[in-house]
């Protein structure tokens, strides 16, 4: 390759550069980004903070969200459990041909 | 080299580094405008020598001028202006290393101009990552238009 041509091709090539740094600046120009460097990273800085602490916000909200529907499925849980042993009683008590009253029925959790 | 990553001590010390560069570019087309090099000259034709000298001093003294200011955007536009300045000054140096004792000359403008190109990526993506918020709004508020049908 002639010397001149490669001198020609390299600032032709790195112009790319130039171009993507001039969209830069008019993007963000148009978009309203401060141009004081300080004061832009400053309110970049504090909208990932606020970003930060909305995503905090709703895993803790997603959290408790979790925490009581497992508190939930543990009370449904344990009132299955007691009407199987609830039949068990009814069959006892049928076999040993006991009279009325039957033994009573579990009351159902009051959160469902 | 994001700025927000850094304590401000540290943060002066780059901004004293980035007026150094700066004024250093401005010296690169003082002295290419002043006394060029015969063989640079010889390389690459008076008419690229001045070309990329002016181009040095214009984009250097912009340089310095937004680092001062703080001026990001201009920095970032004189930044990515002084890569090709420098590069394709140290094209012509390393065209003439056959001459003679040239290499560590080519290394040190490759090195100029790598360091401005470093600076240029990072302002590119500053400014990405700072017009991410407005952009999420802009979307918004045109998705906000559509829905509502203009009103």
């Amino acid at each position: 390759m002639e010397e001149s041509s490669l001198l020609t091709l390299v600032p032709s090539i790195l112009s790319s550069a130039v171009v993507a740094a001039g969209l830069t600046a008019l993007v963000t120009w148009r978009l309203g980004v401060k141009g004081n460097e300080r004061e832009a990273r400053k309110d970049e800085n504090e909208a990932e903070d606020r970003l930060s602490a909305r995503a905090l916000e709703w895993i803790a909200q997603l959290q408790a969200e979790v925490n009581a529907l497992k508190a939930e499925w543990r009370s449904v849980w344990d009132y299955k459990v007691s009407l199987e042993d609830h039949i068990d009683l009814l069959e006892d008590h049928i076999y040993k041909q006991k009279p009325p009253p039957p033994p009573q029925r579990p009351k159902p959790p009051t959160s469902t | 080299m994001p700025d927000s990553s850094v304590p401000a001590w540290a943060r002066h010390i780059l901004r004293t580094a980035r007026v150094a560069a700066g004024s250093f570019a401005v010296l690169v087309g003082v002295g290419d405008v002043v006394n060029a090099s015969d063989v640079i000259t010889r390389a690459a034709g008076p008419g690229f020598v001045a070309w990329w000298a002016w181009i040095s001093i214009v984009s250097g003294a912009v340089a310095v001028v937004s680092v001062v200011l703080h001026r990001w955007r201009w920095e970032l536009v004189a930044s990515a202006i002084l890569v090709v300045a420098l590069s394709t000054r140290a094209t012509a140096v390393w065209l003439t290393v056959d001459d003679g004792y040239r290499l560590a000359a080519a290394a040190g403008t490759s090195l100029a101009a790598t360091l401005f190109f470093i600076r240029t990526v990072d302002l590119i993506v500053f400014g990405v990552k700072a017009s991410a918020i407005p952009r999420a709004r802009l979307r918004l508020r045109r998705r906000k238009v559509e829905r509502d049908g203009g009103v």
